[in-house]
């Protein structure tokens, strides 16, 4: 390889670790986090979202609250902005299914001028459980596999199948009779 | 001397491609995730890829939006179904405007070529003065479907996830699903490689070989059987959205898990039956009584105004 | 034939003459063939060989060598399957039914009818396994079968009335085969063995009589509802279906309606055919043809109940895709083939035959012609059109899947199927009488231990 072409490649690597490095770095210049804390009634359930930098409330940028699902995040009622005591306050709704109970519960603070982003999880049982089956899949019905037919369709269809060949064996058994009934003729 | 020094630069030489390499490769990333919505017809732009067995391979941009393909599930899993799963989709009326991208998005997925396609987008219109609009067909997956219950051997089957799925190795083709579904979801394989698209992945390590493991992954179409939309539930191992779903760029489908309450277009995320009770969602020809697991919302305050195709698409076969 | 008091008022001699005339007659069929016979037996080989290449074609390059496609997924062949299983019913309405009645004169006709269900029954199965996409995978039915399925239904029932009726034919024709064992003995040894094994040491003893008497009158009243099962079964194949056309609680009815009428005029041109080739004219007699000519009209009429039925009601709504598809049959795209077949398949014969004169053989066996004609296009029009008409139009498809016209493989392979269906009643009547002399003597009054010694009867 040529002198040139190394000192080619050597530039064009250096520029792409810098690039990566800057993207990545580039995130936060102030740190804050949001921590979560939960609070429920017999009636009502409330997200509190604390949002602090530096160990200082942060009042004013819009906070989101997710539920984690299968594909995506599930948004939990509207943004809410955070008090001046850095606190800001989410409904959350009493009837999300869950299989377990067990919901993923994130907030999250959206590419901030001032912070970038944060985000925090939180697992909690507030999912209603669910029965997770299908309703019928386990009955007996026409749609089904063929172990679960319907018992009517398998009782009438054994005894119609049944009765039938049953004759049709023993009338074909006469055949044989018909020709035992000849060699006996014969003397 | 001499031997020690090209050793050397020959090790050089493999370390700086291989970080050129690496680099490319989260570039190439970086490109597809912004390009992520729309679909890409072959670019033609080349990359360079290491693959497992440190081969360097050159395989097209849009290829690496292929899913990885999983491993083997047994035929008993398969007809069981992913546990704790309840798939169903919402389709916006709304904002479907005759794109197509949810045809050609699922026919890359599974190596189909028009005019073979497991979702239709017809132009509908209720009655006779009122306004058409565009309607995105996949298969129901019926909670009561006429056609499980016709097969003669058990090759088409309701799982407990809600997907009805073709065991394309039982089939024996008589076509009875085909005159039993109302909705005309199922294509038949009229031919060998009946609408076999061409096989875009360069590579043959790709999901070709491997994607015939089981009966989810819906590319083992066999001559004289019937094949139909299967809502990409070996992707859904992965949690990876349907192609459909992804590729709309209008976000008209929506997917997920009736047991979280959940569905998605990628972008927006709403609780199911919020979703459906807000929009007045409703499934097509209800009075028939099987049940979809598709939700229709119907066209009102439409994004787009009704446009007539200016194509003619499947024009030969 | 001669009527019972009339035979007895013969002299021995005369009686001895009277019944080895009967069967001079009836066995020289088995004993010679005339030119025309060989080339219709040549022709019908050509036809079936053609078929077959036309199938091999179908296995080699798939279903697409039909005109079937996604939309029109049931063609030619299961509207042939259809007037198939509606032929083979026939055996048990003149073999059973009319048995089961005190009508005498139908008794030379059973065979003929029971042949006719025996070979349409085998060809309904045959035509069958070539619509399947994987035949290969056939024995997936008795492995994996679904008794939920109206195919698995059909094809217990099919093959349980296969079985029923081979033992109606073959039970009643012991004596015929006792015959052919003892009178034919100029025949190759290979045909005399195969008459040997069959007539089961037949000697026509009061045992044996007694015993085939008894199976016959059990296989009457089974064959009934057996009869009626598959075509019944096979109704429901299209029944099931959520498809407006289809999507009627009158099929069931109205297809077995059909089967009596196309099976009825089916026999009726087979009569003419073996009365005119095998000069049977003194036991398929001006008589015969008048009944079934009554019998037709009044199955006719039957059918013309049933079809007001399944048209004019659904045509009095018109709802929605069904209101399309009855538009397109009574005045759009099917209105020619649709009224082609309703007039001269139904209407037309139904008047015509009130009338004695069409009552005799020619004329009747012509209306009959055009009777079985109409019913082969009418099980066409229940079948293909139905399916282009779903509920969503169709849209963004080639041109040629949006309509239906059978491709050269599938008119050859349903030729064939026919062509197969005459060779095996043509083969039948020369290796066995086509009448059953023994009902025929019966009907005659004649004792049945007048026949115990055929050779004594003979000399």
């Amino acid at each position: 390889m040529t002198y040139k072409l190394k000192y080619r490649i050597s530039l064009l690597i250096t520029a792409l670790l810098l690039f990566l490095s800057i993207t990545l770095l580039a995130q936060d210049s102030t740190q804050a986090t949001i921590a979560l804390s939960f609070s429920q009634t017999d009636t009502t359930k409330t997200v509190h979202a604390m949002l602090t930098s530096n160990g200082k409330p942060v009042a004013g940028p819009e906070i989101h609250l997710y539920v984690q699902s299968l594909y995506s995040l599930l948004p939990i009622g509207k943004v809410v902005a955070t008090d001046t005591t850095g606190l800001a306050t989410f409904d959350f709704p009493i009837d999300l299914p869950s299989q377990n109970g067990m919901l993923t519960i994130i907030a999250k603070l959206q590419k901030d001028e001032k912070y970038g982003s944060v985000e925090t999880h939180a697992a909690m049982k507030w999912g209603v459980t669910t029965k997770t089956e299908l309703t019928h899949w386990s009955d007996r019905s026409l749609s089904a596999s063929r172990e679960k037919a319907p018992m009517f369709l398998v009782v009438a269809s054994i005894l119609i199948i049944g009765i039938i060949w049953f004759t049709i064996i023993y009338v074909a058994l006469q055949l044989l009779r018909i020709k035992k009934a000849g060699k006996m003729a014969k003397a | 001397m001499e031997k020690e020094k090209t050793d050397g630069s020959a090790r050089r030489k493999f370390l700086k491609f291989g970080l050129l390499a690496g680099g490319a490769t989260l570039a190439g990333l970086g490109i597809q995730q912004q390009l992520h919505a729309d679909t890409i017809p072959p670019s033609g732009k080349k990359i360079k890829l290491m693959t497992a067995d440190g081969k360097l391979v050159e395989v097209d941009t849009n290829h690496m939006h292929h899913h990885v393909a999983e491993n083997a599930i047994s035929n008993l899993q398969a007809r069981q179904g992913i546990e704790g799963k309840k798939f169903v989709m919402v389709i916006d009326l709304a904002r479907c405007a005759n794109a197509r991208n949810c045809v050609e998005g699922c026919q890359k997925m599974h190596h189909k070529k028009s005019p073979v396609e497991w979702i239709k987008v017809n132009k509908m219109q209720d009655a006779r003065d009122s306004a058409p609009y565009w309607m995105a067909q996949p298969c129901f997956h019926c909670d009561n479907p006429p056609c499980t219950k016709v097969c003669p051997v058990d090759a088409t089957f309701k799982r407990n996830d809600g997907v009805v799925l073709i065991d394309n190795e039982r089939c024996i083709g008589c076509r009875f699903c085909m005159a039993a579904c109302p909705y005309n979801a199922r294509v038949f394989n009229w031919g060998a490689n009946w609408g076999k698209g061409e096989d875009s992945t360069a590579s043959p390590n790709a999901c070709v070989t491997t994607c015939n493991d089981s009966i989810e992954t819906s590319l083992q179409d066999k001559m004289g059987t019937v094949s139909k939309c299967d809502f990409c539930v070996d992707m859904a191992r992965q949690s990876k959205l349907p192609d459909c779903v992804t590729s709309c760029p209008n976000g008209t489908l929506f997917f997920g898990d009736a047991n979280e309450d959940v569905v998605t277009n990628g972008e927006d995320t709403f609780r199911l039956s919020e979703l459906i009770r807000d929009r007045a969602g409703y499934r097509y020809l209800e009075e028939l009584g099987t049940e979809p697991r598709v939700y229709y919302l119907p066209a009102v305050e439409r994004q787009f105004p009704f446009e007539e195709d200016k194509e003619i698409h499947n024009p030969k076969e | 034939m001669i009527h019972q008091a009339e035979y007895h008022s013969l002299t021995e001699e005369e009686q001895r003459q009277h019944r080895r005339e009967i069967r001079d007659v009836v066995l020289r069929p088995l004993r010679h063939t005339g030119l025309l016979g060989k080339l219709w037996i040549a022709g019908l080989i050509i036809v079936i060989l053609i078929g077959c290449y036309a199938y091999y074609l179908q296995l080699r390059y798939g279903l697409k060598v039909t005109a079937m496609r996604d939309y029109a997924s049931w063609g030619l062949y299961i509207s042939n399957f259809v007037f198939f299983v509606a032929i083979s019913l026939v055996g048990a309405l003149i073999s059973s039914v009319l048995r089961l009645t005190n009508f005498d004169w139908y008794r030379p006709i059973t065979r003929i009818a029971e042949i006719i269900a025996v070979s349409a029954i085998i060809f309904a199965g045959l035509i069958i396994i070539i619509d399947m996409g994987r035949p290969d995978r056939v024995l997936n039915l008795f492995t994996h079968g679904r008794i939920q399925s109206p195919i698995v239904w059909d094809v217990i029932v099919v093959s349980t009335y296969l079985v029923t009726s081979v033992l109606f034919l073959y039970m009643p024709l012991l004596p015929g085969i006792a015959l052919c064992r003892d009178q034919l003995t100029e025949k190759p040894k290979w045909q005399r063995w195969i008459y040997k094994v069959l007539a089961l040491g037949w000697k026509g003893n009061h045992g044996q009589w007694k015993i085939m008497k008894r199976s016959i009158a059990i296989i009457c009243i089974l064959i009934i509802p057996l009869a009626i099962s598959i075509h019944t079964v096979t109704a429901w194949l299209f029944a099931t279906t959520l498809r407006p056309g289809w999507d009627s609680t009158n099929f069931g009815p109205y297809f077995v309606a059909g089967a009596f009428q196309a099976g009825t005029a089916c026999v009726i041109i087979a009569m003419y055919a073996f009365r005119k080739a095998y000069g049977l004219q003194k036991y398929l007699t001006e008589v015969h043809f008048n009944q079934m000519g009554k019998l037709l009209v009044f199955l006719c009429l039957i059918y013309a109940y049933f079809n007001l039925n399944e048209y004019l009601v659904p045509a009095y709504k018109m709802r929605g895709a069904e209101g399309k598809l009855l538009n397109d049959l009574f005045t759009g795209h099917y209105a020619p083939l649709y009224w082609s077949v309703q007039v001269f398949g139904m209407a037309l014969p139904a008047l015509l035959l009130l009338w004695k004169k069409a009552r005799r053989p020619l004329p009747l066996a012509i209306i009959a012609l055009f009777v079985v004609v109409a019913a082969w296009f009418k099980r066409f029009l229940i079948v293909t059109p139905i399916m282009l008409h779903p509920y969503t139009t169709i849209q963004n498809v080639p041109p040629n899947w949006a309509v239906y016209f059978p491709s050269w493989v599938e008119l050859a392979i349903v030729a064939a199927s026919l062509a197969g269906v005459l060779l095996i009643i043509t083969v039948f009547s020369k290796f066995f009488p086509i009448i059953s002399i023994w009902e025929t003597l019966e009907n005659e009054g004649i004792e049945l231990e007048e026949l115990d010694n055929p050779t004594k009867a003979a000399s």
